[in-house]
């Protein structure tokens, strides 16, 4: 009997497949994508190392953890590869090159305007005590006060006001220093 | 007019850092990070990367989303690989009854070879049919009995020529008239 025709062979393709579209959702869901990751390489990536490792061995139990390391390594590969892809110099402007403002229909005053606000940014971020500036950081990169307390080492709630306060001050330096008002 | 998203700009401003030299960090860390277990030693240096990285934050992110399918995923394979094992012991099992059938012939007809052997280099044993006994004995009594046989013939001969000689003839040959 082929392979193919082996039902648990086909039993695995299938959970295989369906993990990997979940994957691949969730890759796009994540702005991978603007760090140079390909979904659909990755999603073949992981699914490649996954029946490596079930074919190795059938019976073998396999805990999520060892999944979810499989997918980090897959992910930590692909980003090393964009980094390298990125820095290597380029003939000239290209739709497959990183760019740090990626709508595209913006005309050269908004980029340069963007651009300025993210000086600003910056120059405000750096003169916020450091205590307020990591859950500051944190949260500005969508992380939720649970996560920002367990990454910092502190309650929830103390996670909460660092990062009201914090935001709170971020937003009064900007409009002091004329970047006007900003959304979260 | 929508006002700037906060969010956008700084993630756009960390996104260019994800090409400086910084290192990635590990495989286990980004776990750990996206567990919120982060050892406390790599707190600051895995907060740093995270908040100074988007690709790092978006990695954690993403890792963390993942988790249940990856849960579920698990839990299948586990009873995928739970059914495959059941299935290959029951095709083992089927496969060896059969031999095991020979096997049994093989052992039982080396035995009664070896019995048969032994048999034949030992001889008699007391075990021996008491005929087989009995003839052998008989053998060597009709040998000795002929030879008691004709020695008695030749006894009682004498016998007779003594007396037929000596006694008899001598009576016979004594004058009766006289």
């Amino acid at each position: 009997m082929g392979r193919s025709n082996d039902p648990n062979h086909q039993r695995l393709e299938q959970l295989l497949s369906d993990y990997g579209a979940k994957l691949r959702a969730l890759v796009a869901a994540h702005g991978l994508a603007r760090h140079g990751i390909d979904a659909d390489d990755v999603e073949q990536e992981v699914r490649i190392r996954l029946w490596r490792a079930i074919e190795r061995d059938r019976s073998a139990a396999f805990h999520a953890s060892y999944i979810q390391r499989v997918v980090a390594s897959t992910v930590i590969d692909a980003l090393r590869r964009a980094q390298v892809r990125a820095a290597e110099p380029l003939p000239e402007e290209s739709e497959d090159g990183f760019q740090p403002f990626p709508d595209e229909n913006r005309g050269p005053e908004e980029r340069a305007s963007g651009h300025q606000h993210v000086e600003k940014l910056k120059a405000c971020l750096d003169a916020l005590p450091e205590r307020r500036r990591l859950p500051i950081s944190l949260h500005l990169q969508g992380f939720a006060l649970q996560e920002i307390a367990d990454l910092v080492g502190t309650s929830a709630e103390a996670a909460r006001k660092l990062v009201s306060r914090g935001m709170d001050e971020l937003k009064d330096r900007l409009r002091g220093a004329g970047a006007g008002d900003f959304d979260e | 007019m929508n006002k700037p998203s906060l969010s956008q700009l700084y993630q756009s401003l960390t996104s260019e850092q994800t090409l400086s030299a910084r290192a990635l960090i590990d495989a286990d860390t980004a776990l750990r990070a996206a567990r919120g277990r982060v050892v406390p030693h790599e707190r600051d240096e895995v907060a740093s990367a995270l908040a100074g990285s988007a690709a790092h934050a978006d990695l954690i992110q993403f890792l963390r989303a993942l988790e249940p399918a990856s849960v579920e995923l698990a839990r299948d394979l586990a009873h995928s690989g739970a059914a495959h094992e059941r299935r290959e012991r029951g095709h083992r099992a089927a496969q060896g009854a059969r031999p095991r059938r020979w096997q049994f012939g093989a052992v039982a007809a080396g035995v009664v070879a070896a019995l048969a052997l032994f048999v034949a280099r030992t001889g008699p044993t007391p075990l021996q049919p008491l005929h087989e006994q009995v003839a052998a004995d008989r053998g060597d009594e009709i040998f000795n009995g002929s030879l008691d046989r004709s020695f008695a013939h030749q006894s009682a001969g004498d016998h007779i020529f003594r007396a037929g000689g000596d006694a008899a003839g001598d009576r016979i040959f004594t004058p009766r008239g006289g």
